[in-house]
């Protein structure tokens, strides 16, 4: 395997066990703190779990992103 | 980022008695938020500044140079973004709750920190609002110091404090209201 190849997977495993770890944990703790008992009304007004999940993922996807274009563009 | 409601919401919470009826909640004010973002985005144009010395310079074609420079990169990359998400998921976790009878201070972080202060809100002797600053004045946030008899609760970073300091004095006079017409009730019903 391409030593460039080892490193990009290395570093986007890296990036995904890291964010999903960070996710799994505030999750559990945000939902601990309150959770709405209305279906319609959530207590946190604008970053409710799922937007939250979404900001998340666009994170890691722009991460790995970043690497996977720096290491192109200077690994050789 | 706040909240309103009628007394009548049901809004569960951690720790909520069933009596309580929730009025707001906040969370402290973006600033908060502000001088991490500024380290971040300072940490990344540092980053891509050499990146593109790199790209141009000649001194960097060794390929061994190249490669334990990019690992460097990366990792003060990744880590510059993961110090600002772990930030941002505290600031989430901090969270001031008002409802009719009490304030709830819920403070967590990811890992170390699991509080849950609560105050009743008649027991609480002075209600002060601190705004020093030309930057507090402008963006109208600052701190609000509960003090009761034993106890002082501060709550900094407080966003529209002029707001929150009027809603806490008026649950605050709801709330002793109703204590004195329970105290009247038990009163009565006591004596003969």
């Amino acid at each position: 395997m391409p030593p460039l190849l080892i490193s990009l997977i290395s570093w986007t495993l890296f990036i995904l066990v890291f964010e999903s770890l960070l996710w799994v944990i505030f999750r559990r703790k945000l939902v601990q703190i309150c959770l709405p008992t209305e279906p319609d009304r959530n207590i946190f007004h604008f970053f409710t779990i799922g937007r939250m999940w979404i900001i998340a993922l666009l994170h890691t996807v722009f991460l790995c992103a970043v690497v996977i274009i720096g290491h192109l563009t200077l690994w050789s | 980022m706040v909240v309103t409601s009628s007394p009548q919401a049901n809004f569960g919470f951690q720790c909520k008695d069933k009596d309580e009826a929730f009025q707001f909640y906040f969370h402290q004010h973006w600033i908060r938020l502000f001088w991490p973002f500024c380290k971040l985005v300072a940490w990344n144009l540092i980053i891509a500044a050499i990146m593109v010395t790199m790209l141009v310079a000649t001194q960097f074609n060794e390929t061994l140079t190249r490669r334990t420079i990019l690992l460097i990169l990366t990792a003060f990359f990744l880590l510059s973004h993961f110090e600002f998400l772990i930030r941002f998921y505290h600031y989430l976790l901090y969270i001031i709750v008002v409802t009719d009878k009490r304030i709830h201070r819920i403070k967590k972080t990811l890992l170390t920190v699991d509080d849950h202060q609560s105050t009743d809100l008649w027991v609480l002797q002075d209600i002060n609002k601190r705004q020093h600053g030309i930057i507090q004045n402008i963006l109208g946030y600052g701190s609000i110091i509960l003090e009761a008899q034993d106890t002082e609760i501060r709550i900094h970073f407080t966003p529209r404090i002029t707001e929150k300091y009027e809603m806490l004095t008026h649950l605050r006079e709801q709330a002793r209201t109703q204590i004195s017409h329970m105290e009247e009730l038990f009163r009565k019903g006591k004596t003969p």
